[in-house]
């Protein structure tokens, strides 16, 4: 597992001579949280995936499913673990500031980032307010999560 | 007519097992024997899941032991494992026009039809497969079988799961 810090960093020393920091923010922030999710979402697919593939694989061959169409239909089959996975990767990024501070400007930041910067600006409630949506936050996601697993299902 | 010819097949480090069967159009031909004795190793071997180690087969005298799974004159059905669970039955169903390679204008129909043959009601068939009890299971993938039309229909343990009707 690698801390965001220091992937941010080998990213900023990757990139910082080739083009300015600030206008890759968008997409370095949102690459670097999706590398750092991808251990904890890896965990949670692989059982599922374990179980899955030898049965659904040899399904698929013996009914020609290739390409994309293989993909479109077996993928949903990972639905619940990907969209559990999506709301753990959506509250781990909720906490990363390491990539942020290298890559983050007056015209991009995110909630942690404006949490620090309020705290060190002395901005004591701004930074309870924004602590407060970002707990809400987690916690819609930690219930989404929740939700999208349980078993029963309608039809698909 | 289907041939197998001094068919060989075995896992590494067990005892390779020979075959040879003619079977014709419209016959029934029943593979037993003990548990371990390569019954399942041998579909594996037509389904093309496993390469034999030698010998043919062949459906109407021609070889099908280098095509890949989806272009083998065989449709098969395995204990388990033979549905999408997360689809529903008709979605299962109708996975079989991907084998035949055209969806036909008629494709709901046709599937309605093959699984009323098989005694599902229309309203099983918008049920995820999982709903579905054992026996209601493997006729949704015995339906989808019949759709492919496939010359050759192997089925491992015939009456798995299956009604004696």
């Amino acid at each position: 597992m690698l801390p965001a810090l220091v992937l941010g960093t080998a990213l900023f020393i990757l990139l910082y001579q080739l083009v300015p920091p600030a206008r890759l923010a968008w997409g370095l922030v949102l690459l670097a949280n999706i590398l750092l999710s991808l251990p904890f979402v890896m965990r949670l697919l692989e059982p599922r995936l374990a179980w899955l593939l030898p049965a659904q694989d040899r399904l698929a061959d013996q009914l020609g499913l290739s390409g994309w169409r293989r993909l479109w239909i077996t993928l949903p089959a990972l639905g619940d673990e990907l969209q559990t996975g999506f709301a753990l990767a959506a509250a781990l990024s909720l906490g990363d500031l390491g990539v942020i501070a290298l890559f983050g400007s007056a015209d991009f930041q995110t909630l942690p980032w404006l949490l620090y910067q309020y705290q060190n600006r002395y901005g004591g409630a701004e930074a309870e307010m924004l602590a407060l949506v970002m707990l809400g936050l987690v916690l819609l996601l930690f219930f989404a999560a929740l939700r999208l697993t349980r078993p029963a299902r309608g039809e698909r | 007519m289907l041939m197998l010819e001094n068919l060989v097949w075995g896992w590494p480090g067990a005892p390779e097992q020979k075959l040879s069967l003619a079977v014709e159009a419209g016959e029934i031909a029943l593979v037993s024997g003990p548990s371990g004795c390569g019954k399942t190793s041998l579909l594996n071997c037509l389904a093309g899941f496993m390469q034999p180690h030698s010998g043919s087969a062949s459906w109407q005298g021609a070889d099908f032991l280098a095509l890949p799974p989806w272009q083998r004159p065989v449709s098969f059905l395995f204990q388990s494992g033979n549905l999408f669970e997360h689809l529903s039955a008709r979605r299962n169903i109708a996975l079989a026009f991907v084998r035949r390679g055209e969806k036909p204008a008629d494709a709901d129909r046709q599937v309605t039809e093959a699984a009323a043959r098989l005694g599902l009601e229309a309203g099983l068939l918008n049920r995820p497969v999982t709903e579905l009890s054992g026996g209601q299971q493997q006729r949704v993938a015995l339906a989808r079988t019949m759709l492919v039309g496939q010359p050759v229909l192997c089925w491992m343990s015939l009456s798995a799961a299956l009604m004696k009707s």
